[in-house]
C-alpha cells in the first residue's frame, strides 16, 4: 500500500510542477509580462543576461495572439472568420503570445498557432473547393479535390505550396522546405489505403494540412 | 470650401487604399522571390498594421513606387489607411497602457478606446491627459446603457471586441465625461482630464490604496519613467502625508536616504486625485458623489471632499502633511528633473502647482518629456525594440519634436517613425 502511494506520488510531484511552472500562460487575460515591478517603459538599460528580443534590438519579432488571428485570416484571404475559428481562437488564447518578444515561443504556442492555423485552413480549403473555376483559385488552383490524394501529382503540389509560401511567408520556399513537404505528401499519401487515396476527402485533408503547417510556421507568425 | 474637397479627397483616396489593403490576395506562383525594396515596403506595412502581407499585395507595388521616389511618408500613409492600423498595433500599444501589469492580455476598454479615437481623428494628443470625452461603438450584441455597460462595467467594450467590431470605422466620439450617482443615473464629469479619468485608468489605479498609484502610472505611461528614476530626496518633504513612517525600522536615515525620495514627487502630485475614488464598478468623486461610508454610489470622504483613503493612517507620523484640499505642487523641479521633464506652462506658476487631475494632466502633456515619451512607445510599437534611450537622447528629442511640429498627432508620429533608418534596419 505504502509503495502504491509512493510511486502515485513519484508521478503526480513532477506532474504538478510541469503544470505549475511549464503551462502558466494558459488564462484568458493575466499578467504575463513581468513588467509590474520592471523597467519595460523605462529607460533602464538591459541587463547582461537579458533574453529579450525586442531590448536585444533583433530585427524580429512575434506576432500577438490578436495579430495571429488576423494576419491567419488575411494570409488566408478569409474575410469572415467562422464560428469555429472564433471557437478555436478564443480556447487557444492563453497559450498564445502575450507580446511580441520572440522568446514567448514555446509548445504550448507552437500547438497553439497550428490548431488556430487548422481552422482557418479549414475556410480556405473549403473557400477554394466552392470555386468550380479552377483558375479562379487563389491556392489550390492545381489541385483537383474530386480525385483524391492519388490525383496530386508532385507539380500539382508543388504549385499550391509555392502560392501558400508567398502568401503566408513573403517569399518562395526553399529547397529544403519543399523537399520537406514533398516528403510529407508521400507519408501522408502511403499511410493510406489504396482506396481512400481516391477519395475526394483524402485531397481536401493533405492540403488542409499542408496549409496549417505552413501558416504556422515561424515565417507565419513573426514579422 | 477648399477644405472641404481637400478632405473628401483624402477621404477618397484612403477609401480605396483600405480597400486595396482588404482585396483578396491571389499569389503569383511564377515570380522570383521579392527584391529588397519589395522586402522593406513588406516591413514598413507590417510593422505600421501588425499583421502580415502577402507576396504579391497589390499595395507593395504602390509603396514602392513611392519608397523609389523617395517619399516615405507616403509609402508609410498606405499602411495608417489599413483599418489593422488602428484595430491592432494601436490598440495593442494602448492595451498595456491601460493597466496595472501593463499587460496587452486584456480586454478592450474606455482608454484604449480614447487612444484610438485620438489617432484616428487625428485631434491634439495632449487631449488623452486634458480632454473631456470618450469613445463609444456600436453593433449587433454591443450593449450600450451609459450606465450599465460604460460608466459601471467594461460590458460595452468588451461587446465590441468578442464581436468583432472594426475600432478603426465604429468608434464615435461622445463630448463630455459623465460619472455614475445610481444605477439609472449620471452627472457631467467635475473634473476631465482624458484618460487619466476613464474607467480602465482609474480602476487600474484608483482603486483601494491612496491614491499615490495614479501619480506614479500617470509618469510611467505618459513620461516613460518609473518613480525610481525621478524621484528625489533632496526635495521638499512637506506634501508627505501621515501614513508615511519617517522613521522604518528605527531608522530616519532609511526615510530621508529611500523612502523621502519618492514620496517627495509622488505625494506632492497626489493631491490632485484628492476627490477620486474607485469602488470596482465605476469612477465616484467626492464633489458630485454622495458622501458617506463607502458603498455603492457613495464615496468615503470628509466635509472638504477628500476622500478618506488621502489621509488614512494618520498615527504613523501624526505630523506628517494633512489633505485638505485638491491642490498638488510640482516638487519635480530641481535641476536633474527639470531637465528631464522640461515643464513648460503659459505661466511659471502653472508649472508649480495647479488644482485637480486637469491641471495636472495638463503640466505632463505640456512638457517636452511627454512628446519624447510618445516617441519613444511608437517606437517600440512599430519598430519592435527598445530605444537606447541614452545613446539615442537627440534622437528621441527630435522625434518629440517632429511629433509636436505635426500638431502632436499620433498617426504622423507612427508614419514618421516607421521610416526611421533606427527602425528599418
Amino acid at each position: 500500500m505504502t509503495n502504491k502511494y509512493l510511486k502515485i506520488m513519484l508521478v503526480l510531484v513532477p506532474s504538478m510542477a510541469v503544470a505549475l511552472f511549464g503551462f502558466n500562460n494558459c488564462g484568458r487575460y493575466g499578467a504575463l509580462q513581468d513588467s509590474g515591478s520592471s523597467d519595460s517603459s523605462s529607460l533602464g538599460s538591459s541587463s547582461a543576461d537579458e533574453v529579450n528580443s525586442e531590448k536585444l534590438g533583433l530585427p524580429y519579432a512575434l506576432l500577438s495572439a490578436e495579430q495571429t488571428l488576423s494576419s491567419m485570416l488575411k494570409l488566408g484571404n478569409v474575410t469572415t472568420a467562422s464560428t469555429a475559428v472564433i471557437n478555436e481562437y478564443n480556447s487557444r488564447y492563453g497559450s498564445l503570445a502575450a507580446g511580441n518578444d520572440l522568446s514567448m515561443v514555446n509548445g504550448p504556442l507552437m500547438l497553439g498557432s497550428t490548431s488556430l492555423a487548422g481552422e482557418v485552413c479549414n475556410s480556405v480549403v473549403a473557400q477554394e473547393r466552392a470555386i468550380t473555376d479552377v483558375t479562379q483559385r487563389n491556392f489550390f488552383g492545381s489541385i483537383n479535390f474530386a480525385t483524391g490524394v492519388a490525383g496530386i501529382s508532385d507539380e500539382n503540389f508543388e504549385a499550391a505550396v509555392r502560392g501558400m509560401a508567398r502568401q503566408f511567408w513573403g517569399r518562395n520556399e526553399n529547397m529544403d522546405e519543399l523537399t520537406m513537404l514533398k516528403q510529407y505528401k508521400t507519408e501522408f499519401s502511403d499511410a493510406l489505403a489504396a482506396n481512400v487515396r481516391t477519395q475526394t476527402a483524402s485531397a481536401s485533408n493533405l492540403m488542409l494540412a499542408t496549409c496549417a503547417a505552413m501558416l504556422s510556421a515561424v515565417d507565419a507568425i513573426s514579422y | 470650401m477648399k477644405f472641404i474637397v481637400y478632405s473628401l479627397i483624402t477621404l477618397g483616396i484612403a477609401g480605396v487604399l483600405t480597400e486595396l489593403a482588404n482585396a483578396q490576395v491571389r499569389p503569383d506562383i511564377s515570380a522570383a522571390n521579392p527584391t529588397a525594396m519589395d522586402q522593406k515596403a513588406r516591413k514598413i506595412y507590417e510593422r505600421l498594421t501588425g499583421t502580415k502581407l502577402p507576396a504579391d499585395s497589390p499595395v507593395i507595388a504602390q509603396m514602392v513606387a513611392l519608397l523609389n521616389k523617395g517619399d516615405l511618408a507616403g509609402a508609410a500613409q498606405i499602411a495608417t489607411a489599413d483599418p489593422n492600423f488602428l484595430n491592432i498595433t494601436v490598440k495593442l500599444m494602448a492595451l498595456e497602457m491601460s493597466t496595472r501589469d501593463e499587460t496587452i492580455k486584456t480586454p478592450l476598454n474606455d482608454m484604449v478606446a480614447g487612444i484610438i479615437g485620438v489617432t484616428r481623428d487625428q485631434t491634439d494628443a495632449r487631449e488623452l491627459l486634458t480632454g473631456n470625452f470618450y469613445y463609444v461603438g456600436s453593433g449587433t450584441n454591443v450593449r450600450v446603457d451609459l450606465n450599465a455597460d460604460i460608466l459601471l462595467s467594461n460590458n460595452h467594450y468588451a461587446d465590441l471586441e468578442s464581436t468583432r467590431q472594426d475600432l478603426a470605422a465604429n468608434l464615435v466620439r461622445v463630448e463630455g465625461q459623465k460619472i455614475a450617482t445610481s444605477a439609472t443615473t449620471n452627472v457631467a464629469n467635475p473634473d476631465p482630464a482624458g484618460v487619466l479619468t476613464s474607467r480602465a485608468f482609474m480602476g487600474a489605479h484608483a482603486l483601494m490604496g491612496t491614491n499615490r498609484r495614479l501619480v506614479e502610472y500617470t509618469f510611467r505611461e505618459f513620461a516613460c519613467v518609473p518613480l525610481s528614476e525621478w524621484a528625489d530626496t533632496g526635495a521638499s518633504d512637506l506634501r508627505i502625508g501621515r501614513d508615511i513612517d519617517r522613521f522604518p525600522a528605527a531608522d530616519h536615515m532609511k526615510f530621508l536616504t529611500s523612502c523621502k525620495g519618492c514620496h517627495t514627487v509622488m505625494d506632492g502630485f497626489r493631491g490632485a486625485f484628492a476627490n477620486w475614488d474607485f469602488d470596482g464598478m465605476g469612477l465616484k468623486n467626492a464633489t458630485v458623489n454622495t458622501k458617506g461610508g463607502a458603498s455603492a454610489f457613495v464615496i468615503a470622504a470628509d466635509g472638504n471632499n477628500v476622500v478618506t483613503k488621502m489621509n488614512r493612517n494618520n498615527t504613523v507620523f501624526p505630523s506628517g502633511y494633512v489633505m485638505t484640499n485638491n491642490t498638488w505642487v510640482n516638487n519635480a523641479i530641481r535641476p536633474a528633473n527639470a531637465s528631464f521633464f522640461e515643464w513648460r506652462g503659459s505661466t511659471s506658476g502653472e508649472t508649480l502647482g495647479g488644482t485637480g487631475v486637469k491641471s495636472f494632466g495638463t503640466l505632463v502633456a505640456n512638457s517636452r518629456r511627454f512628446s519624447q515619451c510618445m516617441a519613444k512607445r511608437v517606437y517600440k510599437s512599430v519598430c519592435r525594440k527598445e530605444l537606447d534611450t541614452v545613446a539615442n537622447k537627440e534622437k528621441l528629442k527630435q522625434w518629440g519634436d517632429e511629433f509636436e511640429a505635426s500638431g502632436y498627432k499620433i498617426k504622423k508620429l507612427y508614419e514618421n517613425v516607421a521610416t526611421k533608418t533606427e527602425c528599418l534596419n
